[in-house]
């Protein structure tokens, strides 16, 4: 096969050129579209003015793990961990929380490691209660009193600040009904004595960053 | 019922309806028991049993719903987490409650905890427990199935394993429970099937014994009364074999009877003590008789036992003997192969003493020279034959080892059993080192330790099977030696052994030598063998082209020809080489070797010291030969030889001096056939001996016969060959000849060759001697040819030199002066030893003038006469002598 005149080959070139010239166009909007909406952009200037609970599923785990079961608190070994990525995000969200100056009151955390670490790395302090225990496999009853505890948790008002709850995705879902899927993501609740919390909205460890740009 | 036995007649009638009145209540009660049975194991089975195990089949069928409903969720990737959720929910808190309600039914009590199912104990808490791990199971798949679905088939495959568990512990609850059931109406049955038996028995036995009873009774009364008065008639008739009524009847006839009795005791012991006595008395006799014929048996067993003691101690002794005598080795062994006793022989053979291994194993013995699987298969014929025989290397006890021919017996017992083996063998080792040899006579020469001709034809042999497989060339190579006869008369026989040692020790070196391998290329096996005598034959196999055997001949006879040290003499020896190659020039060892001599022949005419290839017109020029040879036979025997004779003329006197004889073969059909192709093979083949015989015979009648019709005094010159003169009949056959014609000695002359007399020339002198000394003369032929050494010459006892035609024939010519010189010294050599000299091939006058000159004093040529018949002979003579000499020019 013959080679195609130089002209043609020209038309090509420009062709080509005007390809890469139109995907760029195309491509700045999608990197536009990704900026976090105006309530998340609201929703932390109402967790600088304190009084909500943030509950966080905790950090990203290392997929191959599985909690032994029946489950033994004592030994991490034997339980899904934190996993590189986790620790960062852990850190990320604790960094995000002192830029913004988000003001945290207490945090409470599932006995579960991967809970502990993710309180220890975000907020360095951390209380324990057991009714944050993960929901899944518990006896009906059990699940019952604790989901009970945790929402009563999340209506309270807390005394100043906000309050931090880290624990599991069946949890929320028992308590609430909204299914935390992105580990290390922050549900922000507006409790109100006597009535089921309000949910303001939520943030992914991967929004902080893109934030960071607008605030 | 012995309380009746002794009660009264009104007593046993009371008795019977009362007896029926209790029994009738029993059997009542009885009834009673078994219905009451009955209605508590229906009340049992449906309060508790049915209920928990109707309880246990819902929870079963509860749980695998569950359990599949979990599996459907759990396999879906359709939903999301947040809506499989409630479900999963649901489902697990299902096995919850379930778990739960085993609990409950065990902790009720309802069911024991411990069931026995198939001979396996069941704990409902194993149970509790299967349920719990599937569970957690379940559990695990839940969250995997949130967190990572991709993962969660291998968790769901365990929860199936953990549920497969849990359906069997229900699976065997229930059906422990079922059997459990089944334990306590099968009780229940079999104890109403005891009792209604029981029931019907005694019905019966009732009915039967109220009836009999009341019958029995009656006619019991009856009948003693009859009885006695029966016995009572019978004593008074005085009849002592009455029969008395029982004792055990009722009080008031057993009283009777009893007198009755008393009475007739008496009688009976009376007549008792009779009969006794007389008994006693037989028996006493029958029972020493019997004794006495056993003594007599007892006596006669011992005295046949002692004389079969006596004898087998004979025969022992007579088997220790025989044993201990033979000169084979025997030793035999128990069933389980211990020596239990050995011969002198065997002591002899083996060197161990007999107390040294007595209870010994023979395989201490072994030599290590045959494999484990030889002695297995030697037991093996012995346990299947009985019977085992070869031969067998052992040890001896000074660790030489021997060779031995070996039998092996089994003994058996009446039972088919071994008991013994017994073995008995010779040592061969003299037999075999004297077959070895033999083996080594009958394959090797002993002079050069080559094979012989036998080995080497096996070996050739098989070289030529495997070169048909492999489609190879092999060669075989003829080796004579040149001159080898002359070496060995000259130096001696030791001389020449040692030149063939030589020769063979070289031609192994040069066939094994790298250099010889090297510009070749490749690389062959050979084989050396010795014929006989001179010969020596080479085989080269594995060739694959014949292109180089050109080269290897050639090297073969180089290391032949390299000077030996023979008797402080360097000697050199020549080589002739015939070559034939299979396939192209026969493909068996026969037609080979025959092709081989056939060229080494042809070689040997070409000169000293060359080689030649077979080639087919060798082949047709031996069968010509072979012809020849065959014809010379039947022309033998049909005289188709013949003399011719040609003159000696004398040069100063110019007359006919004497006569040659020489034969010619007129061939009915070849026609006439010249000395020279026939000669030679009469020689070889040693018919020349039977012609010559002939010939001297004929020469001689002839020679006779010319002197007395002529009246001459000629002699008559006979040929005699090599192989001739060394006949060792050959003066007995001279005589016979000149007895058989009347030819006097004087006029016969023997011509020989030098060839003739150079083998042992002492011998030969010896010989020349003995036959001169009838009168008989000798002539030496073509002298100058041969190696004459002036040596010999002087003590050679011949008359006449003949010097050879070929000095003679180049005499006239202008350019030999050297042959002349030649000549000539040969002529004076011959009168300075006082011998008669004779020219032979004169041709012309030139010739003849030079011959007389020098001093010649006779001629033989065509210039006078060609050989003639001896009809043409007789008219030639009676031609010349009247006149002088024609030159027939």
């Amino acid at each position: 096969m013959k080679n195609p005149p130089l002209f043609l080959r020209a038309v090509n070139l420009i062709n080509g050129l005007f390809i890469v010239f139109l995907a760029s166009i195309i491509w700045v909007p999608a990197t536009i579209a990704a900026e976090p909406n105006t309530s998340q952009i609201q929703l932390i200037e109402k967790m600088k003015q304190g009084g909500l609970v943030i509950f966080m599923r905790h950090a990203s785990t290392i997929k191959k793990q599985i909690d032994a079961r029946p489950i033994d608190l004592k030994d991490c070994e034997k339980q899904r961990n934190l996993s590189d990525q986790g620790r960062k995000e852990a850190l990320l969200v604790g960094q995000s929380f002192a830029k913004h100056s988000i003001p945290v009151s207490e945090v409470i955390s599932s006995p579960f490691c991967r809970c502990k670490d993710t309180a220890e790395l975000a907020f360095n302090t951390f209380k324990i209660d057991n009714n944050l225990f993960y929901s899944i496999g518990l006896p009906p009853e059990e699940r019952k009193n604790k989901t009970a505890a945790l929402a009563d948790m999340l209506s309270t008002i807390p005394v100043s600040g906000n309050r931090v709850i880290i624990s599991h995705t069946s949890n929320l879902k028992e308590a609430t009904g909204i299914w935390p899927q992105v580990e290390g993501a922050v549900y922000v609740f507006n409790p109100s004595n006597n009535h089921p919390p309000e949910f303001l909205g939520s943030i992914k460890p991967s929004d902080w960053q893109s934030l960071e740009l607008f605030l | 019922m012995n309380f009746l036995k002794n009660a009264s007649l009104k007593r046993r009638l009371q008795f019977f309806p009362a007896s029926l009145i209790a029994a009738s209540s029993l059997l009542i009660g009885l009834l009673i028991y078994v219905i009451l049975n009955y209605s508590s194991l229906f009340d049992h089975l449906h309060q508790e049993d049915m209920q928990v195990l109707t309880k246990i089949s819902n929870i079963s069928s509860e749980f695998e719903q569950t359990h599949s409903k979990l599996l459907t969720l759990f396999d879906s990737s359709s939903t999301t987490p947040e809506l499989a959720y409630p479900e999963a929910t649901i489902h697990l808190d299902k096995i919850h409650s379930l778990k739960n309600q085993i609990g409950k039914i065990s902790s009720d009590g309802h069911l024991e905890l411990e069931l026995h199912h198939s001979d396996q104990v069941i704990n409902t808490n194993e149970l509790t427990n299967a349920l719990n791990d599937y569970l957690l199971t379940s559990t695990i798949a839940m969250e995997r199935y949130f967190y990572d679905p991709a993962s969660s088939h291998q968790i769901i495959q365990d929860q199936v394993k953990k549920s497969a568990k849990v359906n069997h512990f229900l699976t065997a609850l229930t059906s422990s429970i079922v059997h459990q059931i089944e334990n306590e109406m099968r009780a229940t049955a079999d104890e109403t099937i005891i009792t209604s038996v029981l029931l019907v028995i005694l019905g019966l036995a009732l009915v039967v014994f109220t009836i009999k009873a009341n019958t029995g009774v009656a006619r019991r009364v009856d009948n003693s009364l009859s009885a006695i008065r029966k016995s009572l008639l019978g004593l008074a008739k005085g009849e002592l074999s009455v029969h008395i009524p029982a004792k055990d009847d009722t009080p008031e006839i057993k009283e009777m009877a009893t007198a009755l009795n008393t009475y007739k005791q008496t009688q009976v012991a009376l007549n008792n003590t009779l009969t006794e006595l007389s008994e006693i008395k037989s028996d006493l006799e029958l029972r020493v008789e019997q004794r006495t014929s056993q003594l007599q048996d007892t006596n006669q067993k011992l005295i046949q036992e002692i004389s079969q003691n006596l004898m087998s101690q004979e025969q022992l002794k007579i088997y220790q003997k025989a044993l201990h005598s033979t000169s084979e080795a025997v030793i035999i062994t128990s069933a389980k192969n211990r020596i239990i006793e050995v011969n002198d022989a065997y002591c002899g053979i083996t060197g161990y003493d007999r107390n040294e291994i007595i209870g010994a194993n023979p395989s201490k013995f072994k030599s290590g020279q045959h494999p484990a699987e030889f002695y297995q298969q030697m037991w093996e014929e012995l346990d299947q034959t009985g019977y085992w025989k070869g031969e067998i290397w052992d040890r001896r006890k000074n660790g030489e080892l021997y060779p031995k021919w070996l039998t092996i017996n089994t003994v058996v017992n009446e039972q088919d059993l071994i008991t013994n083996y017994v073995g008995v063998f010779t040592d061969i080792s003299d037999l075999k080192s004297k077959e070895a040899e033999l083996e080594k006579l009958a394959h090797f020469d002993p002079l050069t330790h080559l094979p012989n001709r036998m080995l080497c034809r096996e070996r050739v042999e098989q070289k030529l099977l495997s070169a048909k497989r492999k489609n190879n060339k092999v060669a075989l190579l003829f080796i004579d030696l040149d001159r080898f006869k002359l070496i060995n008369d000259s130096l001696g026989h030791a001389a020449g052994d040692q030149l063939l040692k030589t020769v063979a020790e070289r031609l192994e070196a040069s066939l094994r030598a790298e250099d010889l391998m090297y510009p070749l290329n490749s690389h062959f096996s050979h084989t050396i063998a010795r014929l006989g005598g001179d010969e020596f034959i080479i085989s080269l196999s594995d060739l694959n082209s014949v292109d180089y055997i050109a080269d290897i001949v050639e090297r073969i006879q180089e290391t032949i020809r390299k000077p030996i040290n023979l008797c402080d003499r360097e000697v050199s020896v020549d080589s002739s080489i015939g070559v034939a190659i299979y396939p192209n020039d026969g493909s068996s060892y026969e037609t080979l070797s025959n092709h081989a001599d056939t060229a080494m022949y042809r070689a040997k005419e070409a000169g000293r010291g060359q080689f030649a290839l077979f080639t087919e017109e060798m082949n047709q020029q031996a069968h010509q030969r072979l012809q020849l040879e065959i014809e010379m036979k039947t022309s033998i025997k049909e005289k188709h030889f013949e003399l011719y004779y040609q003159p000696k003329i004398c040069t100063t006197s110019h007359n006919i001096h004497s006569f040659e004889s020489l034969i010619r073969w007129n061939h009915p059909q070849l026609g006439l056939i010249s000395p020279d192709d026939f000669i030679e093979i009469a020689e070889e083949t040693g018919m020349i001996i039977q012609l010559g015989e002939w010939i001297l015979e004929e020469a001689c009648r002839v020679c006779l016969e010319l002197n007395h019709k002529f009246n001459t005094k000629l002699r008559v010159a006979v040929n005699i060959s090599t192989r001739q003169f060394q006949d060792p009949k050959l003066q007995e056959k001279i005589a016979k000849a000149l007895k058989k014609s009347g030819l006097t000695a004087e006029h016969l002359e023997l011509e020989i060759t030098e060839s003739a007399i150079f083998g042992d020339i002492e011998e030969a002198i010896s010989i020349i001697r003995q036959i001169s000394s009838t009168g008989v003369r000798f002539a030496l032929d073509d002298f100058g040819t041969g190696y004459s050494s002036l040596n010999y010459l002087k003590q050679l006892p011949v008359n006449t030199l003949k010097l050879d035609r070929s000095f003679i024939a180049q005499l006239d010519q202008a350019d030999t002066e050297d042959d002349r010189k030649i000549v000539e010294t040969m002529i004076l050599l011959g009168k300075q030893f006082r011998m008669q000299t004779v020219a032979e091939g004169v041709e012309n006058t030139d010739q003849e003038s030079i011959l007389s000159n020098l001093g010649c004093d006779l001629l033989q040529g065509y210039l006078y006469s060609k050989p003639l018949p001896e009809k043409v002979f007789h008219d030639y003579l009676g031609n010349t002598l009247n006149t002088k000499p024609q030159k027939t020019a």
